[in-house]
């Protein structure tokens, strides 16, 4: 231990290592998903950290409620979307990946991650310890006409649980829905 | 320091041999540090997430090249020190920080830290990288000089300076910040 640093701090940096601190739950869990499947799929997302972009695109962004089987919506083209899709059903596991599988012509949305936008299928991780019953991810589309979200859940010991079909139809800017 | 008990040298060699379930146990033995240390260098509970399931991606598919088990938590550390470096680079160094506002999760941890915690993750935030990666490795995680060298892949000396420099820059902030909050707090 290096003791020769102003009062002031070393007390600081001692709180700081003597406070609790939660490390993510179910992380072994991920990794050796992660491990198992690091040359065929997508590594595992927090949600958290491809949800939303920047305080300024929240004027752009809409919501794209999934409660129902086979709800449809539209979207404009070029224009960021966030999808909500309701975990009501399943919020009885404590542990949920959601892998998200996008049509051609639509496109994952981050600003913190823009390289995902090249992929069609990415795995996102929600469990008990957020609080919320839904998962949140970005969409945008590239051209008009009506899309399939495929989104499908998987429990800790990856086997799928639950799926949803998310229908959007695209429309180009100068149409009305 | 001894951080790698006899224990968890055992779990990395069967970790060595594609064990899961010792995989598992080796994450849950070592992720409170690991994560701790991610969590100071980007002040952001979904980044540091993010980082830490890398870093452990990172090491169990590069463990075979540890030789030594005993000094599995100064790589591990040194894994996670480059691939914060990493995408701060990529990320043109800026971690985003308003994804916290906007999901409501008002930092995760913040809520159960104290005000000199919070004050001391901002006067981090507001320093350069690489000066925040050695104070952290040493007045946070323990390390002496000499490892914290082998971690950086530097000389001691150079740490030492290198420290030095971090630690009068940190004072200087947090200084400015409780200057800051004291004039708002009488205005």
């Amino acid at each position: 231990m290096n003791h020769q640093q102003p009062k002031d701090l070393h007390a600081l940096f001692e709180r700081a290592r003597r406070a609790p601190l939660d490390p993510p739950p179910y992380m072994g869990t991920r990794v050796v998903a992660a491990l198992r499947s690091q040359s065929s799929k997508p590594k595992v997302w927090f949600w958290q950290a491809l949800s939303f972009s920047s305080l300024g695109l929240t004027l752009c962004l809409a919501w794209l409620l999934v409660k129902a089987p086979g709800t449809q919506f539209e979207a404009q083209v070029d224009n960021p979307y966030v999808v909500r899709v309701e975990l009501n059903e399943l919020t009885e596991q404590q542990y949920v990946e959601a892998e998200i599988v996008l049509p051609e012509g639509v496109e994952f949305y981050s600003k913190s991650h823009p390289e995902l936008a090249q992929q069609r299928t990415i795995r996102l991780v929600w469990n008990q310890e957020t609080g919320k019953p839904f998962l949140p991810f970005v969409i945008k589309g590239g051209k008009d006409g009506s899309k399939q979200i495929l989104v499908k859940f998987f429990d800790h010991e990856n086997r799928m649980i639950s799926s949803r079909q998310i229908g959007i139809k695209f429309l180009a800017g100068t149409e009305k829905g | 320091m001894a951080e790698v008990d006899d224990e968890l040298s055992e779990l990395i060699i069967m970790a060595q041999s594609g064990d899961e379930s010792a995989i598992r146990k080796i994450v849950e033995k070592t992720q409170s540090r690991l994560f701790k240390f991610l969590f100071y260098l980007t002040n952001n509970t979904s980044s540091a997430q993010d980082l830490t399931q890398e870093t452990y991606i990172r090491i169990f598919a590069n463990l075979k090249e540890l030789k030594d088990p005993r000094t599995f938590v100064s790589w591990a550390h040194r894994i996670a020190k480059n691939i914060f470096l990493d995408t701060v680079k990529t990320q043109k160094g800026q971690i985003d920080n308003t994804l916290v506002e906007l999901t409501e999760e008002t930092g995760g941890q913040s809520e159960h830290q104290s005000d000199d915690l919070i004050l001391l993750r901002q006067g981090l935030e507001a320093m350069e990288e690489e000066e925040r990666v050695v104070i952290l490795l040493v007045d946070l995680q323990g390390y002496s000089y000499a490892e914290a060298g082998e971690i950086l892949g530097t000389t001691e000396n150079a740490v030492r300076s290198r420290l030095h420099r971090a630690r009068a820059s940190l004072s200087e902030i947090l200084q400015e910040k409780m200057e800051t909050r004291r004039a708002s707090g009488s205005s």
